[in-house]
């Protein structure tokens, strides 16, 4: 068989070039989702991961950005369940343990923010798929074509998403509108479900 | 201050910059430990090319024709390959692959995958450079008989006879694989999995090397082999106790895709210690595995540069 020696192959894109290009973005968008350390751990394997399967990558499309911002949302969703515990914590103590990762004076946040505390509740009462809708849409600042292709969905579905999860932040941030204790975690989302 | 703005400002203060520990964690992640897809080492690519098909000391014993599973499925995946069309691409066309894997001396196979382009005559081969990945390197191909260009390749297939015994004995005589020595059944096991390793065949004669394969001895299949590269399912047709010219005996295996039986790769692993090749050959244990590719794409293009 020809394989044992083939012909000449040229060697990888420099991935170098590509992380140096595109990972402060992907960490920064991962740390303000689930903290510093965490987003370190994400943001290799979301490299890593990018690394392994470049093949799959279509080479047409103008920016690696909203491919590697779908791995990286991908593997965020595993840890959905912190992500949601932090949020709720924050709108719960008014101490967001998140940005704790980053912020040296957690007490001076204590007061502030009264309006973060209620969109902490209303991002945590999302369905993860309606968070990661809004999320790469509000801090990747994705096209809603990017998001669907970032993550496979129809671009009807992206804007649907979008829309179902905006209207549920308004709603939470509505004057006048009393706000409830922070619920506890549903079965479904114990079980890493909430799927939306 | 609408919600959109909101959620935009919520956490903004968080700071660029990921960690230079990431980026070292990932540059060693992804950094191949060799080249892999390069000229191999001059002592190994010796040791493959008499490994892979050279007379061993110990000879096969010659067995029994391939099981009766193996009969069925290479005529299932006869009768679905048969069903595609292929047409002869132009001579101006490319065949763009990408590869992973390679001989490796014994560390881990490296996901690094290596693209090129053939020009479908052979007389040209276009690649990009490492340092400049959005490059395209061109270089006209001499022209070598014992490298047979794509447009040969699916030429002479289409030349080849439809009746197994017969399109094997055709693949003897017609030097298009390089596959001297062995038993005859290594020989023909070996021309029959480097024909239908050309990414462009006519359909019929994709389908009739699968009929010719159901008939050489030993070749069994193995539908629960170990995953390719990529970590997808493979169906594995496989020749086992196949001696290399040093007497080693290894296992090697034919990588299909297990739903179109798509050609997806090649394995070889030696079932004994020993060393292949001869005294600059290359050191191996039992159980290594120490070639493999998976053929991760494989297309007709315009021109070099394009992958679909």
């Amino acid at each position: 068989m020809s394989t044992p020696n083939p012909p000449p192959r040229s060697e990888p894109p420099a991935f170098a070039e590509i992380y140096d290009r595109y990972a402060d973005d992907v960490h920064r968008y991962l740390r303000r989702r689930l903290g510093g350390d965490v987003a370190d751990d994400l943001t290799a394997d979301t490299f890593v991961a990018a690394f392994r399967s470049w093949s799959r990558f279509d080479p047409t499309a103008e920016s690696a950005r909203p491919w590697l911002f779908g791995i990286a949302s991908n593997l965020a969703a595993k840890h959905r369940r912190s992500e949601v515990r932090g949020l709720r914590a924050y709108a719960r103590s008014g101490v967001d343990p998140v940005a704790s990762s980053w912020a040296e004076a957690a007490d001076d946040r204590v007061s502030a923010q009264a309006m973060n505390r209620e969109l902490a509740t209303a991002l945590s009462e999302l369905s993860a798929g309606e968070r990661d809708v809004l999320l790469l849409v509000a801090w990747a600042e994705l096209s809603y074509a990017e998001v669907a292709a970032a993550l496979h969905l129809p671009v009807g579905t992206v804007r649907s998403r979008l829309n179902r999860a905006r209207r549920k932040v308004r709603t939470t941030l509505s004057p006048g509108t009393e706000r409830v204790a922070v619920r506890p975690l549903t079965a479904l989302e114990a079980r890493g479900g909430n799927h939306g | 201050m609408d919600d959109l703005t909101l959620v935009r400002e919520f956490r903004a203060d968080a700071p660029l910059g990921a960690p230079s520990a990431v980026r070292d964690a990932v540059l060693a992640a992804t950094t191949p430990r060799a080249r892999r897809f390069g000229p191999l080492p001059t002592a190994l690519a010796a040791a493959a090319a008499v490994a892979v098909g050279a007379v061993g000391v110990l000879a096969l014993q010659a067995g029994p024709a391939a099981s009766p599973s193996a009969a069925a499925v290479l005529g299932r995946a006869a009768t679905a390959v048969a069903a595609d069309q292929v047409p002869r691409p132009r001579d101006d066309q490319w065949v763009f692959e990408t590869v992973y894997g390679g001989a490796t001396d014994g560390g881990p196979f490296a996901m690094v995958p290596g693209e090129g382009w053939t020009r479908f005559d052979g007389t040209q081969y276009a690649d990009a450079p490492s340092d400049h990945p959005r490059a395209l390197h061109v270089q006209h191909l001499q022209d070598d008989p014992s490298v047979p260009s794509p447009a040969e390749w699916y030429d002479a297939a289409a030349r080849l006879p439809h009746e197994p015994a017969a399109l094997l004995a055709a693949l003897r005589a017609g030097g298009l694989a390089d596959v001297d020595g062995g038993t005859e059944a290594v020989r023909d096991f070996e021309a029959v999995v480097e024909a239908l390793g050309q990414p462009v065949l006519p359909a019929t004669a994709r389908a009739d090397l699968f009929d010719a394969l159901a008939t050489v001895p030993g070749v069994t299949i193995d539908a629960d082999a170990e995953p390719d590269l990529l970590g997808d399912p493979v169906l594995a047709v496989t020749l086992d106790r196949a001696p290399d010219a040093s007497g080693l005996l290894s296992r090697r295996e034919l990588l299909l895709d297990p739903d179109t039986y798509a050609y997806r790769g090649v394995r070889v692993t030696a079932l004994e210690g020993g060393r292949i090749g001869g005294a600059k050959g290359l050191d191996v244990t039992a159980g290594q595995t120490w070639y493999e590719d998976t053929v991760a794409d494989a297309v007709v293009v315009d021109r070099p540069g394009q992958r679909h």
